[in-house]
């Protein structure tokens, strides 16, 4: 049953491309004659609304690749959510979220052009500091480094946050309920990050 | 007696080895803060007053310095090839590639734009002449940081500074200061209300950076004046008249 609604999740996402084609192609063309008549400022909002669609697209692809499961934890039906549709800036971003009754739950996130990767960089970058803090350390999923970061609440329920960059994206892994780290990082390794971003780059 | 000095000697490397590991974790979460704050200065848009000594420091820590070289060719993206690139990418269902390049035109655009309101800015202001190499235009293209037009006017002891921001991050803290009661019922001494051509404003003073008059106008743009050894806000009102915001508007296509 979880499979077929993925499956109609997924055709639905691919089934909207199809309107925003035409979209993209009307911006394009409305950008190239503004800009032939020298209005700048309407050629950079057109540009800027078919940079928006692609975006769209983009992230509907990645929504596509990403799994339906997480460990036990069933995707949350509706939480789908990608640029354009409640974020705040023209950039790319896409969140998935899993939760198992209310025990555990997780969620994927990815932000193009994120204002916190430098932050992650120099952390990833500078070995010393990941270990100045006992609840950080580097990991590696599929062979991207990425910074793992744990915290436990009043009533001892873990939770976890796992940051990757790569290119100028940042894709955030969260997870809350899961007391094995090994788990959580064997979570975060069904996440097909090569093709997520070879789509971002 | 023996054992006991050998007891002691161990008592004294284990507190000493123990003092350097707590010392060397403090200067590491220190490191850790401050890269923190450095990282975020830079995402902001903030100066690093440091990057020039730094850069000073690597290149005279090598032995051979360069005394060649044409530097590199700087032409802002075609607009017109990178749009065509775009829908050539986007009919191949090539996203990626669709999204660079209009990212790329975005740029292209916003270069004119920003090289336009150059054009209209004045060469002088009240005897300080502009700094041409200084001029600077810069865009992020995807609408974060926005776009920002710069150039700098100066003397021997006086410099003015002046700053447009179209959809910069800056806009929404002033706009935020204008809107709220509290701040505006402040007692700092440092930073008041003004009106300047019409739009409100704040001025700021600081003995270190002196004057700064913040006027946000349009939508989504913002008209920054800094000025240096300025005696007083009389004289930084009145250089700052100088500046057609009207014209700035018009060139970023605000209502």
């Amino acid at each position: 049953m979880k499979k077929i609604l993925f499956a109609i999740t997924v055709i639905l996402i691919i089934s909207g491309i199809h309107g925003k084609s035409q979209d993209v192609q009307a911006r394009l063309d409305e950008a190239r004659s503004s800009y032939q008549s020298g209005n700048l400022e309407n050629a950079r909002f057109a540009l800027q609304q078919a940079l928006n669609s692609i975006n769209q697209e983009i992230a509907k692809e990645i929504l596509a690749l990403l799994p339906a499961e997480m460990g036990n934890m069933p995707m949350v039906e509706g939480s789908d959510d990608f640029s354009g549709s409640s974020y705040g800036y023209a950039g790319l971003y896409v969140n998935r979220s899993y939760a198992l009754d209310t025990t555990a739950s997780s969620s994927i996130e990815i932000v193009s052009d994120s204002p916190l990767l430098a932050g992650i960089n120099a952390l990833l970058t500078m070995p010393a500091f990941a270990y100045s803090d006992a609840n950080q350390k580097q990991i590696k999923i599929k062979n991207y480094k990425a910074m793992l970061t744990k915290s436990i609440d009043d009533q001892g329920i873990a939770s976890y946050d796992i940051q990757l960059p790569f290119s100028s994206s940042l894709l955030t892994f969260q997870c809350t309920g899961i007391q094995d780290e090994n788990e959580v990082i064997g979570m975060a390794n069904s996440i097909p990050v090569d093709k997520i971003v070879k789509l971002t780059q | 007696m023996k054992n006991y000095r050998i007891l002691i000697s161990l008592v004294l490397i284990l507190l000493f080895t123990a003092g350097q590991q707590s010392y060397s974790q403090g200067v590491l979460k220190k490191l850790k803060e401050k890269a923190e704050e450095k990282v975020i200065d830079k995402v902001l848009g903030e100066e690093e007053e440091t990057e020039e000594v730094t850069s000073d420091q690597s290149s005279s820590s090598s032995s051979i310095s360069n005394t060649r070289g044409g530097g590199l060719t700087t032409t802002p993206p075609d607009v017109k090839e990178n749009i065509a690139s775009a829908e050539t990418a986007y009919k191949n269902k090539n996203y990626t590639d669709a999204r660079y390049s209009v990212r790329q035109a975005i740029l292209g655009v916003e270069m004119e734009i920003g090289q336009n309101i150059l054009k209209g800015l004045p060469e002088s202001v009240k005897g300080l002449k502009m700094v041409p190499e200084e001029d600077n235009v810069a865009s992020m293209s995807i609408g974060f940081t926005g776009l920002t037009i710069e150039r700098v006017y100066r003397t021997d002891d006086q410099e003015l500074k002046v700053m447009v921001g179209n959809d910069a991050v800056l806009l929404s803290s002033v706009n935020m200061y204008l809107s709220s009661g509290a701040y505006a019922t402040s007692t700092d001494q440092n930073q008041k209300n003004v009106t300047f051509k019409g739009y409100r404003g704040i001025l700021e003073y600081d003995d270190y950076s002196g004057y700064k008059l913040s006027v946000p106008f349009g939508q989504s743009s913002i008209f920054v004046l800094q000025g240096i050894n300025f005696a007083s806000e009389q004289e930084i009102m009145s250089a700052a008249e100088v500046f057609d915001i009207e014209k700035i508007k018009k060139e970023l296509g605000e209502q």
